[in-house]
């Protein structure tokens, strides 16, 4: 039976016929699909992205070692809950078996006796590396069924018998899918092209092409003998803390052949994207929690306007002042409950749908666990909404006297609202900081929102008198005593438009400027090939062969092999810790080579570049990272040993070095001359496009001396990073849109009753329905046009502060969106208003009244 | 202590009296200065009685109507209510009170808009925390002839039907005192003769003290007494 009905149930029933509750479930509804969705994504880009900084090395961290990892080291690892699987690598000569298997193992044997890097028809120097059932613990490997065939993640490892090979690897054995190749004393089967695989790095020795073959064949291969040089890795993945767990207790573990590498650190420039990443998101999240949490309190003081009648009566009939508020408080709770609900799951299906649509690639399955955070904070932004925002207006019904039933101006006390205001304020910090994590970031934007908003309302309500004075010589507008007489709600009004043109304009700017900063920090043709050994005798002939291959302006830079001897004449072995690898690196051989002009990648942070006079002067320009962990100042004296030679070189200046700009980069430069009689070779770096990877075997076959090197995949690992980032700011920055429409909409109808009824009265006095859309047009066009120019200058200002404090990226005042803002701000606002209210003037003013 | 002089004085009539009003005094401030609404008022209404209130627009009679229902606070004097002191009980006691006790009835009806004619009539009971609503809610509205109309909104009723539903709601909790402000005052004179009779018929059947404040001499002519308000005092 009807009256059954649970009362709340049935007061929810009844008041959602008002039109307004709709609209506040709606906003919340909305607000709670844009949050959960975008926290569903960014937890699972930051999986990605956390996954791809970790996919360099295959893992969060990595311990290599000549031999096998110790049994009790794996077991720590257990013990912490770490993720773990082993990989064993070693170069090796690859050939192809013939059709009538006549290749035999001895003449590989041969080949490796020669053990040097060598590019032949059938006899190709790999890295193989034979991979545990885990590989990768992050990032992606990836492969594809033919040769140039689109590729697609792997979901195992290579089958036992079965080899996965680079796709540079097919020419040069002149192999297809299927064919054998023989590795070591056993034959595999050619299954697939590797396209993708992890732990790659620049610095390394990864000069070969790879070859991934499963573990279990390892032993067939019989390269596992006493003194072959193959290393060990333990490939590590996990949560932080067990992480940091896990490296005090085995750092004083290592003997000094292991060493543990961390993936973050090696990786400057995606943590850098990262924190600014998360920082954007972190911002674009604020705007939709406040611009949400504006719309729906600017319509829950409309509804809780509308309420005064019916809660006079019923205080009037004995309803005790906590008897209303728990009416509409459960009422509100029930509501905001099924619409939350609804809103997380809806928010879940729009991130499946995107996920599988757009950001397959780069989104990460969210595990078991972390599926309960996007939950978690579409709850709180439920809660902060209701409580920080839908609230406030209602608890002024409580207050309302039930002598409102006889005298209709007796409206409730302006009701303190600065503690609710205070605990609104408190709640979107916690969101905000739950969501980024971020301390100064948090404290930032929360204190701009506020400073912006009180401003803001005070510039504005100024503003409104100002031009509601002047404009009445200036302009011939009746209706401009309107807009003072509702000065009030018309400030509100007008802030919200401004709060939305503000951060559409804010947003649009960071985004822009973001994704261009992003954009310039990967070359879209980054070198994808180094090729190293390049002899001074060739250098000609080489040049000359690759602008046949159309590749042109190439530089070709000088290389020599040189040792630090000693640093002010202190011999540099006793300077250096040996046990600390980093510095131990410096004792090896060091690559150097000379240049008249500063690459432009590097950048001089001390002292002068070489000028002209410079050359054949002992005089040297040494990388920051180096003379860091070297202890090296400028001035100082260096002595290299060249080949025979003995050279003393002053330090006259200090560089950065973009390591990832794919280009080849050297710790020290020397100017021109000094160098020019020793013994050398030339390396160099260009872009190959995919297609045409059969000019690197035309370039083996022609200069067989020279060494190719490889670096399409962490190119394309880095490029799809920045590409996912830029999709994802794009979605974001549409869920934004929405947002904003909906507080659009919610300040439109926020003056829509006074507007109501002036209208009638003006249609009952004899203004024409022409007339009366002017009115109303033009007041919403001046709206906009004061929103919009807000909006414009304090995008720019906001932009300003953002970029100094929180991007760390230049700024300049744009005025495209300065000038553009009030424009947008008249057709939205004057569209949107005559929109919204335009049903006021079609009905008839007999109709209206009832 | 001149209250507790004046209540120890006056304890056996009190007793006997249901509504007494002591030298109420209402004043609202309008700008800097105070303006007088109601001046030194003194009344006794007597239990079962039924009383009319009449004077022109602007005496004054809305406003002793709250303050005899504790709809409002007297600024001097006051209200005691079935031998409760109304200056004693704070907003929410009075609100209780009320809803014991206090039946309404108003110019303009004050159905709530959202509610069926039924739903109105139940409101009161709801708040009384009482069983079985509906059963009591229908009862009343067929007494004053709206049992065709229980689900209808107050929109889809004409005037005189919206204030037999505003009847039927401020007799459906029994009363023991109803306060009518101008019930007639928006309705024609026919459907208006009709509104007095009903009202009359069911305060004679439930035996309810009756406070009926109108310009409408008919409606005043019903009442065992008359008062007479002009400029916010009583006059014979
Ligand atoms: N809160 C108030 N502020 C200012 N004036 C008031 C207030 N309440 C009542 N009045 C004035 O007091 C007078 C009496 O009002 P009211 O009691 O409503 O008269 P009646 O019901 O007899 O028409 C009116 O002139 C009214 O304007
Ligand atoms: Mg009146």
């Amino acid at each position: 039976m009807k009256y059954s009905l649970n009362p709340s149930w049935k007061f929810l029933v009844r008041n959602w016929k008002s039109g307004e509750l709709q609209l506040i479930a709606f906003a919340i509804f909305i607000a709670v699909v844009c949050i959960t969705s975008m926290v569903f994504l960014t937890e699972s880009i930051q999986a990605g992205l956390e996954d791809t900084s970790g996919s360099l090395l295959g893992s969060d961290w990595v311990i290599t070692s000549p031999k096998p990892i110790e049994e009790e080291i794996v077991k720590k690892t257990h013990h912490l809950g770490l993720k773990t699987t082993t990989t064993v690598n070693f170069l090796t000569m690859l050939t192809r078996k013939t059709t009538d298997g006549s290749f035999s193992r001895h003449v590989s044997k041969t080949a490796l006796k020669r053990a040097m890097p060598k590019y032949d028809e059938e006899l190709v120097l790999a890295e193989v590396q034979a991979v545990g059932k885990n590989y990768p613990l992050r990032g992606q490997l990836r492969t594809a069924v033919q040769l140039f065939a689109k590729d697609e993640i792997a979901s195992s490892i290579p089958e036992k018998g079965t080899v996965w090979l680079e796709a540079r690897l097919f020419p040069i054995l002149g192999l297809e899918i299927g064919d054998e190749v023989i590795i070591g004393s056993a034959f595999f089967k050619v299954d697939r092209v590797l396209t993708n695989a992890p732990d790659r790095t620049l610095e390394g020795i990864n000069m070969a092409p790879r070859v991934l073959i499963n573990e279990g064949d390892l032993g067939a291969t019989k390269i596992l003998q006493p003194g072959s040089r193959v290393t060990y890795k333990l490939l590590i993945a996990g949560q932080d803390e067990n992480l940091k767990q896990f490296k005090n207790w085995v750092t004083p573990k290592l003997t000094p052949t292991e060493t543990l590498i961390d993936s973050r650190q090696s990786r400057p420039v995606l943590n850098i994207a990262l924190q600014r990443t998360n920082r954007y998101l972190g911002l674009i999240f604020l705007v939709n929690v406040s611009l949400s949490g504006v719309a729906i309190a600017m319509v829950a003081r409309r509804f809780s306007l509308k309420q005064f009648d019916s809660v006079a009566i019923l205080r009037c009939f004995g309803a005790s002042g906590w008897w209303i508020l728990k009416r509409y408080l459960s009422n509100l709770l029930l509501l905001s409950l099924i619409v939350g609900a609804l809103g997380i799951s809806v928010g879940l299906s729009i991130y499946n749908a995107l996920k599988s649509l757009f950001l397959n690639e780069m989104l990460f399955e969210l595990p078991g666990l972390a599926i309960t955070i996007p939950v978690i904070i579409g709850l709180c932004t439920v809660f902060v909404l209701l409580f920080g925002f839908a609230l406030p207006p209602l608890l002024s019904l409580q207050k309302i006297s039930p002598l409102r039933v006889l005298r209709k101006d007796l409206d409730p006390p302006n009701l303190s609202n600065r503690l609710v205001f205070l605990f609104a304020i408190l709640a979107v910090t916690f969101l905000i900081m739950f969501q980024t994590r971020d301390v100064e970031l948090t404290g930032i934007l929360v204190l701009l929102t506020l400073g912006i908003s009180s401003v803001g309302l005070w510039v504005i309500y100024g503003l409104l008198q100002w031009v509601s004075r002047v404009g009445q010589f200036l302009i011939p507008l009746q209706n401009l005593g309107g807009i003072r007489r509702r000065g009030r709600e018309n400030a509100l009004q007008i802030l919200a438009f401004s709060l939305v043109l503000t951060f559409i304009g804010a947003l649009f700017l960071v985004r822009t400027d973001l994704l261009r900063t992003w954009k310039d920090q990967i070359p879209f043709q980054a070198p994808n090939y180094f090729v190293v050994n390049i002899p001074p005798t060739l250098l000609a002939s080489f040049k000359a062969f690759l602008q046949e291959g159309s590749i042109n302006s190439v530089h070709l830079d000088p290389v020599m092999m040189g040792r630090l001897v000693s640093v002010n004449q202190e011999p540099v072995k006793m300077q250096i810790d040996l046990s600390n690898e980093k510095q131990r690196v410096f004792t090896r051989l060091l690559n150097l080579t000379w240049s008249q002009k500063l690459q432009s990648d590097n950048r001089v942070v001390e002292g002068q570049w070489f000028s002209e006079s410079d050359n054949g002067k002992g005089v040297i320009s040494v990388e920051r990272g180096f003379a860091d962990r070297l202890n090296i100042k400028l001035g100082d004296k260096l002595d290299f040993q060249i080949s025979e030679k003995r050279i003393t070189a002053v330090v006259t200046s200090i560089r950065t070095v973009e390591w990832d700009s794919f280009q080849p980069n050297f710790y020290v430069i020397f100017p021109p001359k000094t160098l020019e009689n020793l013994s050398r070779t030339y390396i160099t770096s260009f872009y190959l496009p995919p297609e045409k990877i059969n000019f690197i075997k035309k370039i083996v076959q022609n200069f067989p001396m020279v060494s190719v090197i490889d670096t399409q995949m962490i190119v394309n690992q880095l490029k799809s990073f920045f590409d996912t980032i830029s999709d994802l700011v794009q979605y974001l920055w549409g869920f934004t849109l929405m947002v904003s429409f909906i507080l659009l909409f919610a300040a439109i109808i926020s003056t829509l009753d006074e507007r109501r009824e002036e209208a009638i009265l003006l249609r009952i006095l004899g203004a024409g329905q022409r007339q009366l859309l002017w009115i109303l047009l033009s007041e919403f066009v001046l709206l906009g046009l004061l929103a919009g120019t807000i909006g414009g200058i304090s995008a720019n200002g906001i932009l300003y502060w953002l970029s100094q404090t929180v991007f760390d990226l230049p700024y300049r005042i744009n005025y495209e969106v300065l000038l553009l803002m009030p424009v947008i701000g008249m057709v939205l606002v004057g569209f949107g208003g005559w929109a919204g209210t335009r049903s006021v003037f079609l009905t008839p003013p007999y109709r209206a009244f009832r | 202590m001149g209250k507790d002089r004046l209540n120890k004085e006056n304890r056996s009539k009190i007793r006997n009296m249901f509504i007494r009003a002591e030298h109420l005094t209402k004043k609202v401030a309008v700008g800097s200065h105070s303006l007088t609404i109601l001046q030194d008022i003194s009344l006794d209404i007597e239990q079962g009685e039924s009383l009319a209130v009449v004077g022109v627009s602007g005496s004054g009679k809305s406003t002793l109507l709250g303050l005899l229902a504790g709809l409002d606070m007297p600024t001097q004097g006051r209200v005691v209510l079935d031998k409760v002191d109304l200056n004693t009980l704070n907003e929410d006691q009075r609100a209780k009170m009320r809803a014991k006790n206090i039946g309404f009835i108003f110019q303009n009806f004050q159905l709530l808009s959202n509610l069926t004619a039924l739903e109105n009539v139940m409101l009161p009971l709801e708040l009384h925390g009482m069983k079985e609503p509906d059963k009591r809610a229908k009862e009343l509205l067929e007494k004053v002839g709206l049992i065709e109309r229980l689900q209808h909104y107050p929109k889809q009723l004409s005037g005189g039907e919206q204030q037999r539903v505003a009847i039927a709601r401020a007799f459906v909790i029994r009363p023991r005192i109803l306060f009518a402000d101008e019930p007639t005052g928006n309705l024609d004179q026919k459907t208006a003769t009709n509104i007095i009779h009903l009202l009359f018929e069911l305060n004679q059947h439930y035996h309810t003290t009756l406070v009926c404040v109108t310009h409408d001499p008919l409606l005043g002519k019903r009442c065992k007494r008359m008062l007479h308000l002009e400029g916010g005092q009583l006059v014979s």
